[in-house]
């Protein structure tokens, strides 16, 4: 009795877990685990097509000699990715693929202890974890793609503001954690980077629909901080002259003609906006990414892109209206503009050599009464004026023959009259970026900035000087 | 002024060691030349039976096994099937047709998997079954020593040139 219950209670898990299974989309290959022999094939025979010259098998040995070959293949890597080789398309189980990145980073000023960026300058001679990072996609099979990735973050606790009297206010997250004797603990957050559902029609037609980073240049797109060479962003790539993220539809395919590969991406979202899932004014941005690549002469891209759309923030009063039979909501414009961007971008690998480097532009109108009033410190404050800022980058890298090395150059420029304090500035980089495995890099760099201005604030007044290290894996 | 004796005879026993170690050194390329030529392998391309490919370029071929999409409007994807990772024949053909090695295809795979791109091609680790997938999927690539490819699937040419002809570009010595 014990044994038949135990019996059926099997059958019934076994047929509940394939139930459960997802079901591989019409015309998919079989679902085969890796290390599964589906049986001996039929016995081999030259192919029809095969030149005369092929030997074909003369016994049945032949493929034992074969698997043989095969299972006395070493080990590959251990790392996840390498070893992961299960997540394209051509696999259609429906399972969920895991995987990340995260850095960690110390950095110094080597400048004097009286200068001013010592104390404005963020994570000075400090330890920090920066990103960690987890991606989870998963082919959902015919032809549709899921990919989510979020951010980890200490942030908000030990973010600062300044207040209206100039006090800078660090935001505290300590609470007291009620699972133990309700010791002081601090809540980090999660940033959303994207997440979206893409359906590929054919090879020139895939749509994604969700949070997507805006398809412009090399460095946002590249992201991940084993995958960039640099550690820090260049600031005209962190300053966002292009939103980093849009929250809408994304077209994009791409066309090879030998030897050149032409692709596109179009964009439809709610645009910059001070909450991503909320369009206030309606006013969907739009923009597009066009680039043509060949391997002609090692790998060679060269794109360009553009980005049109509105920014809308008001605040909101609830009132009462029609003699107190109604509550309505009044707004009121915070900042209103519309802004145009431009890039161009060129990336060339050959051989050991890396050249990338971006140009790009941004144009900000502000409507009628969406001007908003200037956040400085010390007066003339007034009203923002329309403003174009632009900046550009250029980097150059040569991996070295005979170790996983890879000293750079960056020179970058960036010009921000948005903001009065950031004077116009360039900097000149040196590191080296050292990958002793696939996934791990390591990263030392050296940065110099000179300003040409003092900016509102006097920052260009003092020199700055960054030596910055970095440990960045993919796990 | 004369240097002491232990100096010059330090010398001369470097002089004598990089004496006799260039001829090695000069050599071993040689060797390695010799012993490498008797295993000369050839790696055949094969397709789903019914396929219409007939023959694909190098630079076609590369772009299958890195998982780029040329279907243009048809949308008739070819599907990739690899060996596993540091297999020979799979270090062999990554060297030939990716122009990379086993690092820079680990580097390679990383770096788009973090821009959010696919993954690598479903790698295999059984002949039988990348026979057999190929065989069962439209659109499947896979490759093998020639003598190991059966008549479940359909060898192509590469550059216009079958695997026994001259010229033949997916040859590297093991």
């Amino acid at each position: 009795m014990r044994t038949s219950s135990f019996a059926f209670c099997a059958w019934l898990l076994t047929h509940a877990s394939v139930s459960l299974a997802a079901e591989p989309p019409p015309g998919a290959p079989p679902t085969l685990e890796p290390g599964v022999d589906m049986g001996s094939p039929s016995a081999p025979v030259a192919p029809k097509d095969a030149p005369s010259g092929t030997a074909a098998p003369t016994s049945a040995n032949v493929d034992a000699e074969a698997e043989a070959k095969f299972a006395a293949a070493p080990e590959p890597a251990t790392d996840s990715f390498a070893t992961e080789e299960g997540g394209s398309d051509s696999d259609t189980q429906r399972k969920l693929d895991l995987y990340g990145f995260a850095d960690f980073t110390y950095q110094r000023l080597l400048i004097d202890k009286d200068n001013l960026w010592n104390r404005t300058y963020p994570s000075v001679n400090s330890f920090a974890v920066g990103n960690f990072n987890l991606y989870l996609s998963s082919n959902l099979g015919d032809s549709w793609r899921a990919l989510a990735e979020v951010r980890f973050m200490y942030l908000p606790n030990g973010a600062t503001k300044p207040d209206a009297a100039g006090n800078v206010v660090r935001t505290d997250t300590t609470v007291l954690d009620y699972t133990g004797f309700e010791e002081p603990i601090r809540w980090g957050g999660i940033r959303i980077e994207r997440i979206y559902v893409e359906h590929e029609f054919n090879g020139l037609f895939k749509l994604q629909v969700g949070q997507f980073l805006t398809p412009y240049g090399i460095w946002n797109v590249d992201h991940g901080s084993p995958t960039i060479i640099g550690i820090k962003k260049p600031f005209v790539v962190s300053n966002q002259l292009f939103p980093e993220q849009q929250v809408g539809l994304q077209l994009y395919g791409s066309y090879f003609v030998d030897p050149l590969e032409i692709g596109y991406h179009l964009t439809l979202s709610n645009g910059r906006g001070p909450v991503e899932y909320q369009d206030f004014d309606d006013d969907k941005a739009y923009g597009g990414r066009l680039y043509v690549k060949t391997e002609a002469l090692g790998s060679l891209t060269i794109g360009g892109s553009f980005y049109r759309g509105g920014y809308y923030d008001r605040s909101a009063k609830y009132v009462v209206k029609n003699g107190g039979s109604t509550v309505d909501q009044e707004f009121t414009t915070i900042s209103k503009y519309q802004e145009l961007s431009l890039g161009a971008d060129v990336k060339w690998e050959y051989k050991s050599w890396l050249v990338q480097g971006e140009a790009i532009m941004n144009e900000v109108n502000f409507n009628e009464g969406g001007r908003p009033r200037h956040t400085v410190l010390k007066p003339p404050t007034g009203f923002q004026a329309d403003y174009r800022r632009w900046g550009a980058y250029g980097l150059v890298g040569y991996r070295l023959p005979f170790a996983p090395l890879m000293p750079y150059v960056i020179v970058q420029h960036a010009y921000s009259p948005d903001s009065p304090s950031t004077p116009p500035a360039t900097a000149y980089e040196v590191g080296v970026n050292y990958r002793p495995t696939a996934a791990v890099v390591v990263k030392l760099e050296y940065t110099d900035w000179h300003f040409s201005a003092p900016g509102s604030a006097g920052f260009g007044n003092y020199p700055l000087r960054i030596l910055a290290s970095q440990v960045a894996w993919a796990f | 002024m004369a240097r002491p004796t232990y100096f010059r005879s330090s010398r001369r026993n470097v002089l004598f060691a990089l004496g006799l170690a260039l001829p090695i050194l000069g050599a071993l390329p040689r060797i390695e030349r010799t012993a490498s030529a008797a295993e000369r392998v050839t790696l055949a391309v094969f397709v789903h039976k019914d396929s219409s490919l007939q023959n694909l370029k190098m630079s076609e071929l590369r772009r299958i096994f890195t998982n780029a999409d040329d279907s243009g409007f048809s949308g008739q994807r070819s599907v990739p099937f690899n060996h596993t990772a540091r297999s020979s024949d799979r270090v062999g053909f990554d060297r030939l047709v990716l122009r990379m090695s086993p690092e820079e295809v680990s580097r390679f795979w990383i770096d788009r998997k973090i821009r959010g791109l696919p993954g690598p091609p479903r790698a295999v680790d059984s002949l039988s079954q990348l026979l057999r997938l190929v065989s069962h999927t439209s659109g499947g690539v896979g490759y093998a020593r020639p003598h190991q490819v059966t008549n479940e699937v359909r060898v192509i040419r590469i550059d216009g040139r079958l695997p026994a002809e001259a010229g033949y570009p997916l040859q590297f010595n093991e």
